[in-house]
């Protein structure tokens, strides 16, 4: 819902999406029988493509994975997330890198054929082709080739075999499956006259986990237990889920994390050196790093509560980051807990997270208020209307930035959205643009039309303990989980779905681990709106 | 695959490209193609500061626009150009910058992409295809060997969001963004077949490797679509209509042209640091000019980073970024705004330069294209719409140049009136209106007086 209107309209704070009446009110939500919302297909992100193909190839494959991924135009941004599916197609340059990563990686799998293939073509060279095809096919694809293609395949490397030699027809396999859709898109077909709901079946479900979980393919342990017919029930969905989570693959839900706070943007961070003398010019990567270390302790080796990662009075830092904050003690390269010397504490007061859409010069009290309000608090900005003047009047470089957007709100054009932005943005104020502690800034704001959040707050810290305790910040973190784990945004059909999952994250106190269990026991995830062709 | 009209040549970059022999086999064009560049600056210019002067003929730059000067005898200079954003209805119009920035595709919003919109929703990408796409289209359509229906290029800016994709693939309904290419290096290997090979047998081989993934692709393809959802279909049929594309490309090419050769873009830098923002933009014209040349493509859309950049222009000792003075009313905030303007608009006409020296048809290619530079808005800190600059280069006498043309006193004809001068100048007299009516007020066709 919008929070206001920049005409100067106020709109009461309503549930964060109308579409989702909760239990207790007139319409019950979750109905007696499953209600998912759609599920189009989805290209493979460019994470997704990566590790895809790292978690398939032998281990000498992996940096032309990673040097060819790289070269892939980033997708386009939609609700913080790069996997919509709605944005995920192929342009023609993406066709191109394709092609080019493909080529690449192909050549590189066949420089150790040992590695690569289950036989030895010595007792057979057709014998030994047909079984890497069928095995490999079934990686790539995710599920066993089906007579057509494999046909298809063997007919490539046949040719291949017949104009060069036995490497080529393998390299030629491998450069055509990669481009193929049965690897690119993750597809689940439907059949005309059917019921309008149907389950997933076990090799579907199997993929979904994967991706969920690992951002990739499923393993042969997840593959083969589908096949087996063991992967049908939510409990079995369960049971894998946790299989899954206590992997170290897991931990690519990092990603997650990353897009929602933008920290995967601090590549592009760049700071005035007359402003700002003497930083580390790798600073940008170490603040990604910091924020990726403590995301992995809170999450996958701590308590993995919302609360902690909100709020946790420490960070990880090595002894070039610590530098950089000015705490003393903390040595060495390697990134270790160290507990805030003052008042400061979770993620979103991580030096990255704050000063990722900072000035070269200074902080951006706006875009820090901004943030917490669309992302954190799930609601929307209203845009300014065309033609409205956005001059603040005369710039006096000696007022604190607080002081000059306090003309935001004495301007009437400005001041019904920005009064929304700003004051949150101000709590952040005790960290400069490069994410250091300062000291002597006013940092006293307020949250208006937010909710069970709404009221004064002292500085940063009060405030993300204010929304660390907020069912509305709860909320709508299980929303931003839920729009990048299903590649697209929330719709009613799937409200169902998302309050059982909201209801089970609240009963396990914030549990981040336990809700992505919990996201693979909704209708949304157990089965399918069957849309045929 | 045509290996016997192709032969290799290294260009100094290290780069090994594919180009045919340069004898003609291609029975001569009747005349040459006709090309379009957009060409994009961000945050507007200060409406009063564009001109001293301002008779027809008798026009006089303003120090902002004065590296136009040496070239005023190919240009036509227009303004109070109205994009009427303000007529889409509330939810289908994003705010100024980002309504405006995707104004060369004049459609409505679509919804769900960005939590700042309209009146309790989310605002999206544009739901239609941008000129340089459409016209493209047209042109693949009705030239097989023209490989490429349009280019995306951009400096700078290694992600893409509402703000910085100016060009859209559609169709109409579709929110369809085209991330643009950032890389001049592998723009360059990209539409030049780039292949690093060193001998004809190894070259053949992968032509053999590319054409057997290429056939699998599409039958898989073929296959899936007819499987699937109209929805997910749709995005199949574009990876198809890719697929064709990238195949035109590889095929050798059939250039008439003798100023069609390899180039040499020097060595390899690292596009994204900013250091390199001008030089980035200048290896983009090479390429671009190159590519016309050899009529690979004939619409292309550049972009000086996308709209709302707010990159700092510490070459000129600024401290803020482009984005945030333009939103200041004062003296000094508009004195840095016209410094960046001035030298975006000095760079670009680095285009003019690279296309004026390639000869071609006993004139230059410049003599046969359109280079159209416009902004997401008027003037930054008023967000307006409705006073933009926009400015013709080449043409070749189509358009009758060196003239200044005002057409705030010549109400309802829009931005979209302007797309289809350009549309009109293509060659495509039947195009009469593009884009949503509602931001065509005065009614169909083009500009009037521009020819």
């Amino acid at each position: 819902m919008a929070v206001a209107g920049c005409t100067g309209e106020v709109l009461n704070p309503g549930p964060i999406d109308p579409s989702l009446t909760r239990p207790g009110q007139t319409q019950p939500v979750c109905g007696a029988t499953p209600s998912p919302g759609s599920a189009p297909m989805r290209r493979l992100s460019q994470d997704e493509y990566r590790n895809s193909l790292a978690d398939v190839m032998p281990a000498s494959v992996g940096p032309t994975v990673d040097t060819s991924a790289a070269t892939f135009l980033p997708d386009p941004i939609s609700l913080s997330y790069r996997n919509n599916a709605n944005f995920l197609v192929v342009s023609p340059v993406l066709a191109q890198q394709y092609m080019d990563a493909a080529e690449a990686v192909a050549a590189s799998a066949v420089a150790d054929l040992t590695a690569l293939l289950p036989c030895n073509p010595a007792s057979g060279e057709a014998a030994c082709a047909d079984a890497f095809i069928k095995a490999f096919g079934r990686k790539l694809y995710r599920h066993a080739l089906s007579v057509d293609d494999f046909t298809h395949l063997q007919a490539i490397y046949a040719r291949a075999r017949a104009a060069y030699d036995f490497k080529s027809g393998i390299e030629f396999v491998v450069a055509a499956m990669l481009q193929s859709p049965n690897f690119l898109y993750r597809v689940e077909l439907d059949t005309a006259g059917g019921p309008a709901v149907r389950a997933l079946t076990g090799v579907e479900l199997a993929s979904r986990l994967s991706y969920l979980v690992w951002q990739s393919g499923p393993d042969e342990t997840l593959l083969a237990t589908a096949e087996r017919g063991e992967l049908t029930t939510a409990a079995d969905v369960e049971r894998e889920a946790g299989r899954l989570l206590a992997d170290p693959r897991a931990h690519r839900l990092s990603n997650f994390f990353e897009q929602w706070m933008d920290i995967d943007e601090l590549s592009g961070m760049v700071r005035n050196a007359t402003t700002f003398p003497g930083l580390d010019p790798q600073l940008p990567s170490l603040l990604l790093t910091e924020s990726r270390t403590f995301v992995d302790a809170v999450v996958f080796d701590g308590d993995s509560k919302l609360g902690t990662l909100l709020t946790a009075p420490y960070t990880y830092l090595n002894q070039p980051l610590a530098k950089h904050y000015g705490y003393p003690g903390v040595t060495g390269a390697a990134f270790q807990k160290v507990s805030y010397p003052g008042v400061r504490g979770g993620l979103f007061m991580q030096g990255g997270v704050v000063a990722v859409h900072d000035k070269e010069t200074r902080t951006s009290i706006v875009r820090r208020g901004l943030r917490i309000r669309t992302e954190v608090l799930c609601q929307i900005i209203s845009a300014p209307p065309p033609n409205v003047n956005t001059d603040l009047g005369p710039v006096d470089q000696g007022l604190s930035q607080a002081d000059r957007l306090a003309q935001h709100r004495t301007n009437p054009s400005c001041a019904s959205c920005h009064s929304q932005m700003d004051p949150i943005g101000v709590g952040f104020e005790g960290i400069d643009a490069v994410g250091r502690d300062r000291a002597g800034v006013p940092t006293a704001g307020e949250l208006t039309l937010a909710g069970d959040v709404t009221g004064p707050f002292a500085d940063g810290h009060e405030l993300v303990q204010k929304l660390a305790d907020s069912p509305m910040v709860r909320e709508c973190f299980v929303q931003q989980m839920y729009r990048f784990s299903m590649g697209r945004k929330e719709e009613p059909a799937d409200a169902c779905s998302r309050s059982r999952l909201d209801e089970r994250f609240k009963n396990s106190g914030g549990d981040i681990r336990d809700s992505i269990v919990g996201l693979t026991q909704t209708d949304d995830f157990l089965f399918r709106a069957v849309t045929p062709p | 695959m045509k290996l016997s009209r192709r032969t290799l040549l290294r260009s100094a970059a290290g780069i090994s490209v594919a180009l045919p022999w340069l004898e003609s086999f291609a029975a001569p064009a009747a005349g040459a193609p006709k090309r379009l560049v957009t060409l994009f600056t961000a945050n507007g210019d200060q409406i009063t500061q564009r001109f001293t002067t301002k008779t027809e003929t008798g026009f006089v730059f303003n120090d902002m626009l004065s590296p136009f000067q040496a070239y005023r005898q190919d240009l036509l200079v227009m303004e109070g150009i109205n994009k009427y954003h303000g007529r889409l209805p509330d939810g289908s119009r994003a705010d100024g910058h980002e309504q405006g920035g995707s104004a060369l595709a004049p459609w409505k919003s679509g919804s769900g992409s960005f939590p700042i919109g309209g009146t309790n929703q989310s605002i999206g990408y544009v739901l239609g295809r941008s000129l340089d796409k459409a016209v493209g289209d047209r042109i693949v359509a009705e030239n097989p060997g023209v490989k490429f229906a349009h280019l995306a290029y951009r400096v700078g800016q290694n992600y893409n969001n509402i703000w910085n994709q100016h060009s859209h693939a559609g169709p109409e309904g579709t929110q369809n963004p085209v991330p643009p290419e950032v890389n001049p290096f592998t723009a360059y290997s990209r539409i030049f077949a780039g292949v690093d090979l060193t001998g004809q047998t190894t070259l053949a081989r992968r032509l053999a490797m590319r054409q057997s993934s290429l056939d699998l692709v599409k039958g898989d393809l073929a296959t899936l679509s007819a499987k699937v959802s109209t929805a997910d279909r749709a995005r199949l049929d574009q990876h198809a209509e890719s697929i064709r594309e990238l195949e035109r490309g590889l095929q050798a090419m059939a250039s008439s042209n003798a100023s069609c050769k390899a180039l040499s873009l020097g060595a390899t830098f690292d596009h994204l640091n900013d250091d390199n923002y001008a030089q980035v933009g200048k290896l983009f014209f090479k390429v671009i000019a190159m590519a016309f040349a050899c009529d690979l493509v004939r619409s292309v859309n550049f972009n000086w980073s996308g709209n709302t950049s707010d990159r700092v222009y510490t070459e000129f000792g600024h401290t803020d970024g482009h984005h945030t003075m333009s939103h200041n009313s004062d003296d000094a905030s508009f004195a840095k705004i016209r410094t960046i303007k001035k030298r975006l608009f000095q760079l670009s006409t680095g285009l003019i330069d690279e296309l004026k020296a390639l000869p071609e048809n006993g004139k230059t290619v410049f003599d046969n294209t359109l280079l159209v530079n416009w902004s997401e808005l008027s003037q930054g800190d008023t967000h307006q719409t409705d006073q933009d600059l926009v400015i013709f280069a080449g043409g070749g006498g189509y358009f009758r140049t060196n003239r200044y043309l005002n057409f705030a006193t010549a109400p309802k004809r829009s931005f979209s009136n302007m797309l289809v001068s350009c549309w009109q100048y293509m060659g495509y007299p039947d195009v009469t209106t593009f884009g949503d009516p509602l931001l065509l007020p005065g009614g169909d066709g083009p500009l009037s007086g521009l020819t």
